[in-house]
């Protein structure tokens, strides 16, 4: 049993700009000018080498690490976006999985959908087995999560996106490293759940090293640069050799 | 979702939480009763003075106990990412942390305000004044567990951070205190509770109105 997917109007997305970006993380200097676009139906695949600020990236979109510098605007020519409006749009995942491992594997997912809004209707029961089903977790439904193999974790967070295809109230996805610890068919699960999201309007940003290959829409690459790192020492600020 | 939903799903998520961590209810109420049951071996079983000072146990016990509890309101969270995933839902953040609080007051202010008439009947108080020391005590916590939560948000993710907010609450939580056991005292001279009563009602509704948006500025700077 597959999901399906509601698809979202040019008037739900019409895409993402961010213009300048500039992120300094206490005496580092993670990245400056940085400037990309993202139209509906688009991945942006976030590459770059460890520490070179891939999810402090995504966290700043969302505002939960300020921004030196830049700005965020809706489409290619919208209004500024402030990050409560950005959240209000996107579904995240984190680097840490986001789960409580007291809990089992549907209540987690039950309460993460909740906080998404997107369990609508009377169908809650259904909605969440199938997308457990989808992601290959239905059997461990209710096993508490503290139990599950990172990998396992990993899918259940991906569960949580499927159910995200439903409604259309959050167009822009956003995942650390979602691929970390999957298998291969939990790869194509991954790449499949962004495929029809693409396919249905949505854009994303996934921070990878693996060349994720949604099965439909169009995927672009963002490289970040190791930025040479600044010292402060003796309150003078000087470059790194 | 509203505000209100957001507030019910942070109600049931922590009471949730709290039902499968039952130990940690077991933990404050056994460290409150024992702190309670320290001061008639320490200072011997004369009636009249364990009246005097039974009032003020209570109110020490109560308030030290609820610290015990306060640093885990938002620690795990912060260490699982689900605080980072309830800011980043967009939804808004003081009504997540009023639901949290809400459930915090259940699950650990209310067994210590059910077990108090038995550790009032320890400490031979008379069955007069229960009423008052429940009712401050009604008033009380949930000043302290609202102050807890914005010291707790500040410290969040720093080294020290139980023992700094230990250091930040204290002297906040004097003034309760001081009114909580006050009330108590003055029925027992005779003298009328409602003042002091009044002052803790007001400092609760205060804290009830300033907690959650404060406590949610702090937590934005601490997930930084």
């Amino acid at each position: 049993m597959s999901l399906g997917g509601t698809p979202i109007g040019p008037g739900a997305f019409g895409g993402l700009k961010a213009s300048s970006l500039a992120l300094i993380r206490g005496e580092r200097t993670l990245f400056t000018d940085l400037s990309f676009d993202l139209a509906s139906g688009e991945l942006l695949r976030l590459l770059g080498p460890n520490g070179s600020g891939k999810s402090s990236l995504l966290r700043a979109l969302l505002g939960l690490t300020p921004l030196a510098r830049g700005q965020l605007l809706a489409g290619p020519a919208g209004r500024r976006l402030t990050p409560r409006e950005v959240c209000a749009q996107t579904l995240y995942q984190g680097h840490a999985h986001g789960t409580k491992g007291e809990l089992t594997a549907i209540e987690n997912l039950a309460l993460a959908a909740e906080l998404d809004d997107s369990l609508a209707g009377s169908e809650v029961t259904r909605v969440l087995d199938a997308a457990l089903d989808e992601v290959g977790l239905v059997r461990q439904r209710h096993i508490e999560t503290r139990r599950l193999s990172q990998g396992q974790k990993q899918r259940l967070n991906l569960a949580r996106f499927a159910i995200g295809l439903q409604v259309a109230n959050r167009p822009l996805w956003l995942m650390d490293e979602p691929s970390a610890a999957l298998d291969a068919s939990g790869l194509a699960v991954l790449e499949g759940l962004l495929g029809r999201h693409l396919a249905r309007g949505g854009a994303a940003i996934v921070a990878t090293h693996l060349p994720i290959a949604p099965t439909q829409g169009k995927a672009r690459e963002l490289h970040l640069e190791p930025f040479a790192p600044r010292r402060v020492r003796e309150g003078l600020a000087e470059r790194a050799p | 979702m509203t505000e209100f939903g957001a507030i019910t799903w942070a109600v049931r998520r922590d009471l949730r939480l709290a039902m499968r961590r039952r130990g940690d209810i077991l933990n404050v109420l056994g460290f409150f009763v024992l702190a309670c049951s320290m001061f008639p071996l320490a200072i011997g079983p004369q009636r009249e003075w364990l009246q005097r000072i039974g009032p003020g146990v209570i109110w020490v016990a109560a308030l030290l106990s609820i610290m015990l509890a306060l640093p885990r309101l938002f620690e795990h969270d912060h260490a699982d990412g689900t605080l980072d995933a309830m800011v980043a839902s967009g939804r808004p953040l003081w009504a997540l942390i009023a639901g949290k609080l809400i459930a915090a007051w259940l699950v650990t202010a209310l067994p210590l305000l059910a077990l108090t008439p038995a550790l009032a009947l320890a400490f031979n108080l008379p069955t007069s004044s229960l009423p008052v020391l429940l009712g401050s005590l009604l008033l009380g916590t949930p000043v302290l567990i609202g102050i807890g939560a914005i010291t707790g948000a500040l410290a969040l993710g720093l080294k020290s951070g139980p023992v700094l907010m230990t250091l930040l609450c204290l002297p906040l939580y004097v003034p309760v205190l001081v009114f909580g056991a006050g009330a108590v005292e003055a029925q027992a001279a005779g003298l009328s509770p409602l003042a002091h009563l009044a002052l803790l009602g007001a400092g609760m509704l205060a804290v009830l109105t300033l907690a959650p948006p404060v406590a949610a500025l702090a937590l934005r700077i601490s997930v930084e």
